[in-house]
């Protein structure tokens, strides 16, 4: 009798394990593709447990990075680990912890990933899309992640901590081999030395510093990174959502709450209906409200957004603090009522204050509201002026332009305030949806 | 006393004015835009060389219901409604019992993290069951081809793939609101009235169908109707994961592509379809409200 009682809990509890992986696989799995490297998407596997995490997705979607072209006959590339090519595929050299040097080359590298340490000279302009161009400078000094020379540079001189040389064309090879050290069948490694390369070749570079004197001209642009003008957008469309509301709610439910008036369960009911139904109504309603506000001249404006989802918010939000409302006792307003003092000065002095949990209820309802509204606003702004959801919707709608661990991780960036906000208000919010019965 | 009837009403004015304005307003006027020829170049703004903005009276209607992609949408709908309603209760039925089950240790943080999906934005769980339904990298095909599938279905842009897509979706959204109702109603049938039974001699199924049953009925009657007013509702999902695709098969969505995701839109058309959808959705509450409500006559 024991050994089946325990069997039983072992076998439903393993079950309720299972069945709680499986419904929250989703979320979890999304949460890894945010994390691995950008375009290493499996298509044959599932990888549960991602083997390379990087923050690299969440960077580049909140920060990203700068891009550049450099053209100059002379520069020092210091760097920590670059393979130069040679154009003709003789060889091909690893230089770890190195330097690259030419004096008469024309060398001409894109960057990535550049922050610009100093600066001499050149003059400065700004162009039209917003890249920056300097052109005939004596002195630049930069860190730049990612350093590549396509066209090939001649004329330089390599040294490194550990240099290897793989050759393929032993016949015709155009470096002196003496100061290496052959290691293995068509390898050759030397340490610590300086090879001169008259026919250069193609680099390619990771972690560098980049020196250059006597450039022709710095080209830049900023890649990505554009996460923070849709944030704030969609920040302040929460925010005035949020102040609206409580500035139309608070009165009401007071009042709905305290006062006896003609109408009043009339008004009651007709707002509980319309919480029942306002999903299907609001579509309903979005033909009309879009002519309305085009003859107005409110589209494409972001202050006008708030206004509309805390009017539309009104009937659900007023039953929600209303309820909060008759779970205080009236004592003390009605004491003050009877002290002489005016209703606002009672809901400002003594509803609010009590009532604190139950107004932070329906702020961090407004809040969610403006902050995940896709429709109107995906109706009635345009690009200039999106916010988060309409920028993700957009994305979604044309993938080729993003990766899915980029797309991933802004998603995550999006839903992490709703979520944060959820669990701060879980017991009444659940307890509002069942009462009201809204979900979605 | 007519002093409080005035201070209550400039307090309640201002949320009840923007209210009014924005919500019902609006929805007033599309019911006035319903029987007019609103299109593209007569609305919202008056073009001089479009056909004159005018009543044409039941003419959207009669296009409407003559009209085969509004039938289609109309039918689908309600298969919607019907399977993805079906699989709620049962879902939400099941995940109930597992998670109330005295067998199971550890229910209450189950519980609590199996609210998840309702603690998320929708777009963000529509975006990420896109992803899981991906034909490519989405987890659902890798594993379909796994197990030896080779040519899994395409579930984002063949709509019958995609309508059961749509319906696990529909699932996953709603079993957080479904067990939580249930959950309640199970747990208020108290335990003395099921030892009560089982003293009687009452085996398994008869405590099922005799106590806990009539009781648990009426809440999770009430979380059906609710539910099923939401899948009849269904527009953000659809529209999210593939608008395109899905637009004759979802009545609030095939009214709003008729105004705002076609070439030449037709905004009287858009606002009878809306205007049907509206009709049916409150006729089918109020019919199931007085069902339910029947009920409870009937008991008293």
């Amino acid at each position: 009798m024991r050994k089946g009682e325990l069997g039983r809990t072992v076998a439903m509890t393993l079950l309720a394990l299972v069945i709680m992986g499986l419904l929250l696989f989703p979320v979890y799995y999304i949460f890894t593709i945010s994390l691995k490297p950008s375009g290493a998407l499996a298509t044959t596997h599932l990888e549960l447990i991602p083997k390379n995490i990087t923050l690299e997705n969440y960077r580049e979607i909140l920060f990203g990075h700068e891009e550049g072209l450099l053209k100059t006959k002379e520069f020092t590339l210091t760097t920590k680990d670059a393979v130069i090519t040679d154009s003709l595929n003789r060889f091909n050299m690893e230089v770890k912890n190195g330097k690259i040097q030419g004096r008469i080359s024309s060398a001409r590298f894109s960057l990535s990933d550049i922050k610009i340490k100093e600066r001499k000279g050149g003059t400065e302009k700004t162009r039209e899309d917003g890249s920056k161009l300097i052109v005939g400078g004596q002195y630049i000094l930069m860190k730049a992640g990612r350093v590549s020379a396509v066209l090939g540079v001649r004329n330089i001189n390599v040294s490194g901590e550990e240099i290897i040389l793989t050759v393929k064309d032993t016949k015709n090879l155009p470096l002196d081999l003496s100061k290496f050290k052959k290691i293995g069948n068509n390898t050759y490694m030397a340490k610590g030395e300086t090879i001169f390369l008259q026919q250069g070749g193609k680099i390619n570079a990771r972690d560098n510093i980049l020196e250059a004197k006597n450039f022709e001209y710095i080209m830049m642009s900023k890649i990505g990174g554009n996460v923070w003008g849709y944030m704030k957008r969609s920040l302040i469309i929460a925010l005035l959502t949020v102040l609206l509301t409580l500035l139309l709610v608070i009165p009401s439910a007071y009042s709905f709450s305290r006062l006896k008036f003609f109408g009043r369960e009339h008004t009651l009911y007709f707002y509980l209906m319309f919480t029942q139904v306002s999903g299907g109504l609001g579509i309903a309603g979005l033909v009309a409200l879009y002519g309305m506000l085009v003859k107005l001249h409110m589209t494409n404006n972001i202050y006008v957004l708030p206004i509309i989802y805390s009017a539309g918010s009104v009937p659900f939000n007023t039953w929600l603090l209303k309820g909060y409302l008759d779970s205080i006792s009236t004592d003390f307003d009605e004491a003050a009522l009877v002290d002489g003092a005016s209703y606002i000065q009672i809901i400002r002095h003594v509803l609010i204050p009590m009532a604190l949990p139950g107004i932070a209820t329906v702020a961090i309802f407004a809040f969610i509201g403006g902050w995940t509204e896709l429709i109107l606003a995906n109706l009635l702004l345009s690009e200039e002026n999106y916010p988060l959801t309409v920028w993700l919707y957009t994305m979604l709608a044309d993938l080729r332009s993003i990766s899915w661990n980029q797309f991933a991780a802004a998603a995550l960036i999006f839903a992490l305030p709703v979520f944060i906000m959820f669990l701060l208000s879980q017991n009444y919010i659940r307890s509002g949806l069942t009462l009201g019965g809204l979900k979605e | 006393m007519r002093k409080r009837t005035v201070a209550a009403l400039a307090l309640i004015l201002p949320g009840l004015a923007a209210f009014l304005f924005f919500n019902i307003y609006p929805i007033l006027y599309s019911i006035y835009i319903a029987f007019t020829n609103a299109q593209l170049g007569n609305f919202p703004i008056q073009a001089p060389d479009a056909p004159k903005l005018q009543f044409v009276g039941l003419e959207n209607f009669k296009w409407a219901l003559s009209d085969s992609g509004f039938r289609n949408a109309f039918l689908w709908t309600w298969i919607f409604v019907a399977t993805s309603v079906t699989l709620k209760v049962v879902v939400g039925v099941f995940l109930s019992v597992l998670y109330n089950n005295k067998y199971v240790k550890g229910k209450f943080f189950y519980r609590a993290l199996l609210i998840i999906p309702w603690a998320l934005p929708l777009l963000f769980s529509v975006m990420v069951w896109r992803f899981m339904f991906d034909p490519v990298v989405g987890p659902i095909n890798i594993i379909l081809k796994d197990i030896g599938i080779m040519n899994p279905p395409d579930w984002t842009t063949s709509a019958t793939w995609g309508f059961v897509a749509l319906n696990i979706i529909e699932v996953w959204l709603a079993y957080p609101f479904m067990m939580t109702v249930i959950t309640s109603a199970l747990q208020s049938v108290p335990d003395t009235l099921i030892e009560a039974a089982i003293i009687d001699g009452a085996n398994y199924w008869q405590r099922l169908t005799k106590v806990v049953i009539p009781i648990v009925s009426k809440p999770i009657a009430f979380a059906t109707i609710l539910t099923s007013a939401a899948s009849f509702q269904y527009f953000l999902v659809p529209f999210i994961y593939n608008g395109g695709l899905f637009q004759d098969r979802f009545l609030l969505l095939y009214g709003y592509m008729k105004a705002f995701g076609s070439a030449r839109p037709h905004y009287g058309k858009a606002a009878a379809v809306l205007l049907i959808a509206t009709i049916v959705l409150a006729a089918y509450m109020l019919i199931s409200m007085k069902i339910t409500k029947l009920q409870k006559g009937a008991e008293a």
